[in-house]
């Protein structure tokens, strides 16, 4: 092997002392598995829960918000008369003027993947004296499961049969066993308006999630109107997805010079989640940094005292020419050696754990453990234990660079 | 020998030790050292005649005066390039052999020939074998050097010493440490390095009968050189 001198003398140095290799390369491969492991599952149960807001949430919606009622007259000043007033919302309807122009619009844009109108409506489902309350939602059923993939939630029936069947209705599962329903029954359901319609169930969805399973129905659009006794282009939200979930903030903005209706982004609507999200990962990511650090240590005691040992080799190697620049480059070989061959341990003592992990069943709605497999996670992690294991060789190494020649051969 | 070249000198070298008390250890040495001169340092111990090597050997940088080596100013000079100079020019041979005791005695050899990079890794593996072999060490080469005694370790540092053909090699009691076989052994090899490859030899020592062997010898005593030849003046 022709390595340069320095990388030679590290490699001798490492292999030499095998047994402190062994314990400094273990303790980088714990930091790092354990810090790739916690970022995994820190990864996967947001991706979970993220999930799980998209099952009914899009990135992006468009509604109408109310409106309160203006002072007739601006207020003047304070000498003047004050007018008391007595704010309400003035909304008459709930319908977006124009939808089809609006959703053509949000289609156009270039960083929206899909979209789709929706309308939100109250309903109540009956069988004989039963009464149960519930959201109804007009969509057109094929748009809306490649948007929130209700295919999946599926337990009975299929949504293509809801496509064109305005007699047709799909409910959770929740409603179908309170109520003893099933697929092929019919459904008596009545709105807010006073319109009542007999329905034929074609499909039953259930998500895990009872306020989803014990209220929400899906029918057509044209459905939803007539329960609403509203004309054909009555539509209360648009929904829309796009490239990248996490930049929505832009896009809101974007759309917000289409339409003057209010653009709400999924952050928005689920705040609570995602505070609750970063306060979890922070807690994991605290945590998995301060074994990082303990690990860090362990690596830096084991140069110092590799130093402390090899002070006399540090000498004669100076004394026959060898500047401090050498001596801290032979030094920080000897981390890096340790530390790479500890990070690819970790990375695949990491892997075993996440793997271990996933193939442990939870149950319910969460199935199989939420972990995540994610390659940038893997180089986050390569990339830190390397850092590591460089600060932890360069702090040491430089008192090796200053160790005065003379001093240890009077000695 | 006036006549002949200078390789290195000194002009008022003076040097301090602060710890416990502030004390004169050098003062005022000045003197000249010529290529190809085996040249002895002694004086009793605390003479300063150790303090007065490690100056030569550009390792100290604490002192007051000039030092020249080769024509060259050394006072002054970065630490990153006195290093660059000990390897070039300076073989060190100690009173403790100092190998590194990890590496396999050619390895021990090589290393400062590497470091130096003026040749390939296998004409350096080359030339190491060659100084080994002229020490009588070449079936040693491939053993780990703490695996040696301590005469054969001695030599194998001398090779070390002369891997790079400096032009100076310094010794700190080289056989302080030998029985007497090696230490004529070794005494053989500085005579044969001055007289036919040129190289001058400066070299501390207690020994009277080595003193006296050499070319010549200078003595300190309290910090001052007191004698410039001791032995043939």
């Amino acid at each position: 092997m022709k390595l340069p001198v320095n990388i030679d003398i590290a490699v001798t140095h490492i292999t030499k002392g095998l047994r402190q290799t062994t314990v400094a390369s273990f303790g980088v491969a714990l930091g790092v598995a354990i810090y790739l492991f916690m970022n995994s599952l820190s990864a996967g149960f947001s991706g979970f829960s993220r999930d799980n807001i998209f099952q009914n949430n899009a990135h992006i919606k468009i509604y109408k918000s109310d409106e309160i009622s203006q002072p007739l007259l601006p207020e003047s000043n304070a000498s003047s008369l004050n007018i008391i007033l007595n704010p309400q919302i003035t909304t008459r309807s709930k319908t977006l003027i124009n939808p089809a122009d609006i959703l053509q619009k949000v289609k156009q844009e270039p960083y929206v993947t899909n979209a789709i109108e929706q309308i939100d409506y109250t309903v109540f489902y009956n069988r004989g004296s039963t009464q149960l309350r519930g959201s109804g939602i007009g969509v057109n059923m094929i748009a809306y499961s490649e948007m929130f993939n209700t295919q999946k939630y599926m337990v009975a029936g299929s949504i293509m049969d809801l496509q064109g069947n305005i007699n047709g209705v799909i409910i959770g599962s929740g409603i179908a066993e309170k109520l003893n329903l099933n697929v092929g029954d019919n459904i008596s359901m009545s709105s807010s308006y006073g319109i009542s319609k007999v329905l034929k169930i074609v499909g039953i969805f259930k998500m895990g999630n009872s306020i989803m399973d014990d209220s929400k129905s899906f029918v057509n659009l044209s459905t939803a109107q007539q329960f609403l006794k509203e004309k054909t282009s009555y539509v209360t939200t648009i929904y829309a997805n796009t490239i990248n979930p996490d930049n929505t903030a832009e896009y809101v903005g974007q759309l917000q010079t289409i339409t003057n209706y209010t653009v709400e982004d999924w952050k928005t609507t689920n705040a609570d989640v995602i505070s609750g999200d970063k306060t979890r990962s922070t807690m994991m990511d605290s945590i998995s940094l301060s074994i990082f650090a303990l690990a860090g240590f362990i690596i830096y005691n084991i140069l110092s005292s590799t130093i402390s040992q090899k002070i006399n080799d540090i000498a004669i190697l100076k004394a026959t020419g060898f500047s401090g620049k050498d001596v801290i480059k032979i030094f920080i070989a000897e981390a890096l050696i340790m530390g790479v061959i500890g990070t690819i341990i970790g990375l695949m003592l990491g892997s075993v754990l996440i793997f271990m992990l996933s193939k442990v069943y939870m149950g319910g709605p969460v199935g199989y453990f939420p972990i995540a497999f994610k390659l940038s996670l893997y180089i986050r992690s390569f990339v830190l234990g390397v850092m590591m294991t460089l600060i932890a060789g360069y702090l040491p190494s430089r008192r090796a660079a200053n160790v005065d020649p003379v001093e240890i051969f009077r000695k | 020998m006036s006549n002949k070249e200078i390789i290195i000198s000194t002009k008022g070298l003076g040097k301090y030790f602060y710890d416990p008390i502030k004390f004169k250890v050098l003062d005022n040495v000045s003197f000249d050292a010529y290529k190809g001169e085996f040249l002895t340092l002694v004086g009793k111990s605390g003479s300063g005649k150790s303090t007065l090597l490690y100056c030569l050997s550009t390792m100290d940088t604490d002192y007051e005066g000039e030092l020249t080596i080769n024509g060259k100013l050394i006072t002054g000079k970065k630490t990153n390039e006195l290093a660059a100079i000990r390897n070039e020019s300076i073989g060190f041979v100690f009173q403790f052999h100092y190998l590194l005791p990890e590496f396999s005695c050619l390895k021990n050899v090589m290393i400062p020939a590497l470091r130096l990079g003026k040749y390939s890794h296998a004409e350096v593996e080359e030339r190491a074998y060659q100084k080994l072999s002229m020490l009588g060490l070449q079936d040693q080469a491939l053993k780990q050097a703490s695996k040696l005694s301590g005469g054969q370790q001695q030599r194998v540092s001398i090779a070390r010493a002369l891997i790079n053909d400096p032009a100076i090699i310094m010794g700190d009691e080289p056989t302080g440490n030998l029985d007497s076989k090696n230490t004529e052994m070794v005494f053989d090899i500085f005579k044969q390095l001055s007289q036919e490859y040129g190289q001058s030899i400066i070299a501390v020592t207690h020994d009277n009968d080595f003193a006296k062997a050499s070319d010549r010898t200078i003595e300190l005593a309290d910090g001052k050189i007191v004698d410039y030849n001791k032995y043939f003046a």
